[in-house]
């Protein structure tokens, strides 16, 4: 499975870099929403991570780029508690929500994985 | 020469030899028969009359005649017999004979007895001259006494007339007097009027007094009597005249009717000359109605003449007295009606004057005396260098719990080069400070929040990060005990940090807040962890023992004033020190007492310790906010702060709260 991360915060990267890779997943990371953007298109990942508040693109921005026919697991992370989170959870492509800080990192990608299984099996059903 | 004597010559020769004898001597004389003889044929200046005595002829008649006419003639009797004894009698007697001489001694005798007899009768004469001349001198003397006393008599009634006048003057004179005596005790136009009346109330004929003057307004007025009563109006006519005393002149008398509504009969009207002018042209007028005839009119303006200067300078003086009591009612009226306190001080700070919102009276004399109620210059008072540069300074004191923008104006008075006073205006500034310490307190917290959130996403991603990765090592290195230790003290570093940036964000939110039930234990605890630094060098002893203490507050301003209280009493304490923070339940209050060891609050300057922008921090460490922000907060709560310290010997701050019963 392919997992893209995107962060402007680099330690985040890449703990969340070797939690999933010690899972055996296939993960990139890009550190600006730009980036991202350009890596999903190229490599076209199952899981996308993504931060809110980004230089470049902002984590919304990127999903409305993304569109809403892509077949993307789509994780929102947020380390603001206010207005961002609450638009941000309004958005109906977004899959998971994951508020920063969080306290535990297994116990974060142990959700994602929920997630991803889950819709792993709605489009096995579709298809 | 005029003869001196008469002969009555007889028939007899003897009478013609008598003759010739006198002519002989040389004897002038007059003569006549007797026959003829009458009493009138004797002249004055005859002396003596010679005359013949016969028994046969009476001569009694006609000599006796003489003897009446001229008492002093003297007879020389030549005797032609013997008289009888009746003729005799007549002779000697009635005729006082000088000498009888028988006609045979005639010529023998009668030269001697005339020359002796005319002789007797010159000295006689010269007796009676000098008789007659001490008459006459005596009246003269007489009438000279008589016309002295005239002269004393007159001199007399004139100098008791004199008297009279004189006395009559004076008593004009006192009566004058006594009239300007009780023209200076007159103290308004009402007052000048009824001694006015009084004055006059002699004249019977005379109406009572009216005044027409204009008022320190330039209001034009009426003053007369109703009975006793003075009526003090307005008077919409104005009457122009000249400076003379008028008498029954129709222009008053219509203008008093006009006035009055009612004719007047003859006027008298009697202008009072004043220094005084007005600006509306009313020539002050006394005027009064009267029955007099062309006498007492005289008499009357004759009492008047006396009186009009009194009465004039009497009302120029109540007009000026009135003037000035309302100018200095106007100014009194005017500084009462600011409504801050004003004072007039001296260079030693003595009070001279000042309106009610100063003192409404005071027994004090220094300024600080008595509005500060302090024996001591105030702080910041810049009154002094105001008077001694001669120019305004402002300042800012702090008197009785109130702030106060004290403005101190210099008075230089015309005779001096310097100031010697102030005005002193007090502004109270406490309110708009308060407002202004709030808005700058807002200001700052609503920055503080901005930055909080900011600094709060910046720290929280990789704090984050770190945890997680540190996280991550610990399920990888699980047999390296000694690394799976040193990252668990990172993980759990990095967790603590987060917890504390989630309390500043809370802490400081800008977002508005509400009253909610809290614990206050849960609170202290909450704020405690972001005091940790502040708290570090001292030993604590913390014991949050409240059983009831739910409180009805918001949150984050609660946890405010928490913090600034803990943070001021570790400030206050050196590299070392105590402090000591307990709840308890006191009443139907939860308490919360925060107690240092630092040196104390001086008594003094406790009750400034709430005040806004008071603070013993040095320069740029403190706003003076703190305090004064933290006891509004917690009055807005019900509650109370309040401050227990000895110099020496710490600062105990207690808050307390009412407890709300779930």
């Amino acid at each position: 499975m392919k997992v893209l991360i995107v962060d402007d915060e680099p330690i985040i990267l890449r703990s969340l870099q070797r939690v999933f890779k010690s899972k055996s997943y296939e993960v990139k990371t890009a550190l600006n929403g730009k980036d991202g953007l350009e890596l999903w298109q190229q490599w076209q990942p199952d899981l996308v991570i993504l931060d809110v508040l980004m230089p470049g693109l902002t984590g919304p921005e990127m999903i409305k780029e993304m569109g809403s026919k892509n077949e993307s697991v789509i994780v929102l992370m947020s380390a603001y508690s206010g207005q961002y989170r609450l638009e941000a959870g309004q958005t109906d492509d977004i899959d998971l929500f994951i508020a920063k800080p969080f306290d535990n990192i297994f116990e974060i990608v142990e959700k994602i994985e929920v997630v991803v299984n889950e819709q792993r099996k709605h489009y096995q059903k579709e298809s | 020469m005029d003869s001196s004597v008469f002969v009555i010559k007889s028939i007899s020769s003897f009478s013609d030899r008598l003759c010739d004898l006198l002519d002989e001597l040389s004897y002038s004389y007059d003569y006549n028969y007797f026959k003829d003889f009458k009493y009138t044929d004797v002249k004055e200046n005859i002396k003596v009359v010679i005359f013949f005595y016969d028994i046969r002829f009476d001569m009694e008649k006609e000599i006796s005649r003489l003897k009446i006419l001229y008492r002093d003639i003297v007879f020389i009797c030549v005797s032609l017999n013997t008289p009888s004894i009746d003729d005799q009698t007549f002779l000697v007697n009635d005729l006082g004979v000088y000498s009888m001489v028988p006609k045979e001694q005639m010529t023998e005798k009668v030269p001697g007895i005339l020359k002796q007899a005319l002789a007797d009768i010159e000295s006689f004469e010269s007796q009676s001259a000098f008789r007659t001349k001490l008459l006459k001198q005596n009246s003269e003397l007489q009438d000279l006494t008589d016309n002295l006393e005239k002269i004393v008599t007159l001199r007399t009634s004139d100098l008791s007339e004199l008297k009279q006048k004189t006395e009559k003057q004076i008593q004009k004179t006192r009566k004058i007097n006594k009239f300007v005596n009780d023209l200076t005790h007159v103290q308004d136009v009402e007052d000048l009027m009824a001694t006015i009346r009084m004055e006059l109330k002699s004249f019977h004929r005379l109406h009572l007094p009216m005044l027409n003057y204009a008022d320190i307004n330039n209001k034009n007025k009426i003053v007369s009597f109703q009975g006793q009563q003075v009526l003090h109006t307005d008077c919409q006519y104005l009457l122009s005249s000249d400076k003379n005393i008028r008498v029954d002149q129709i222009d008053d008398q219509q203008f008093l009717a006009n006035l009055f509504k009612r004719p007047f009969g003859k006027v008298i009207a009697i202008p009072i000359y004043l220094h005084l002018q007005n600006s509306i042209g009313v020539i002050p007028t006394l005027y009064f109605e009267q029955d007099f005839n062309d006498e007492e009119v005289n008499e009357f303006l004759s009492y008047m003449t006396d009186r009009i200067q009194p009465i004039a300078t009497t009302l120029e003086r109540v007009l000026l007295e009135n003037e000035m009591t309302q100018a200095a009612y106007l100014w009194e009226k005017t500084f009462d009606g600011i409504k801050s306190p004003i004072s007039i001080v001296d260079v030693d700070y003595n009070v001279l004057r000042s309106n009610s919102y100063f003192a409404e009276q005071f027994e004090a004399s220094k300024c600080y005396e008595i509005f500060a109620s302090q024996n001591r210059v105030c702080d910041n008072c810049h009154m002094y260098q105001a008077i001694q540069t001669s120019t305004q300074k402002d300042s800012q004191v702090n008197i009785l719990n109130k702030t106060y923008k004290l403005n101190s104006y210099p008075i230089v008075f015309d005779n001096k080069d310097h100031a010697t006073t102030t005005v002193n205006h007090y502004q109270d500034i406490t309110q708009k400070l308060e407002v202004q310490s709030s808005i700058v307190q807002g200001e700052k917290m609503a920055a503080i929040g901005h930055l909080a959130s900011h600094i709060t996403h910046e720290l929280n991603n990789p704090l984050t990060g770190i945890a997680s990765l540190a996280q991550y090592l610990i399920a990888e290195q699980k047999d390296n005990q000694t690394l799976v230790n040193d990252l668990k003290e990172i993980e759990s570093a990095s967790l603590r940090s987060q917890k504390i940036i989630k309390n500043l964000l809370e802490f400081s939110n800008d977002t508005s807040d509400t009253k909610t039930h809290q614990s206050l234990n849960a609170m202290v605890e909450k704020t405690l962890p972001l005091l940790k630094t502040a708290m570090g060098p001292y030993k604590k002893s913390i014991h949050l023992e409240a059983q009831q203490d739910t409180i009805n507050v918001e949150p984050q301003l609660f946890q405010q004033v928490v913090f600034n209280i803990i943070n001021n009493s570790c400030q206050a304490m050196g590299k070392k020190g105590d402090i000591s923070i307990h709840s308890y339940n006191k009443n139907d209050s939860v308490c919360l007492s925060i107690k240092d060891s630092g040196p104390g609050i001086a008594p003094e300057i406790q009750s400034q310790i709430f005040d806004a922008f008071f603070t013993t921090k040095q320069k740029g460490k403190g706003t003076g906010l703190g305090l004064s922000m933290c006891q509004k907060i917690i009055h807005s709560y019900n509650g109370s702060i309040q401050l227990e310290s000895e110099l020496g010997d710490g600062a105990n701050f207690t808050i307390c709260l009412p407890v709300v019963k779930e």
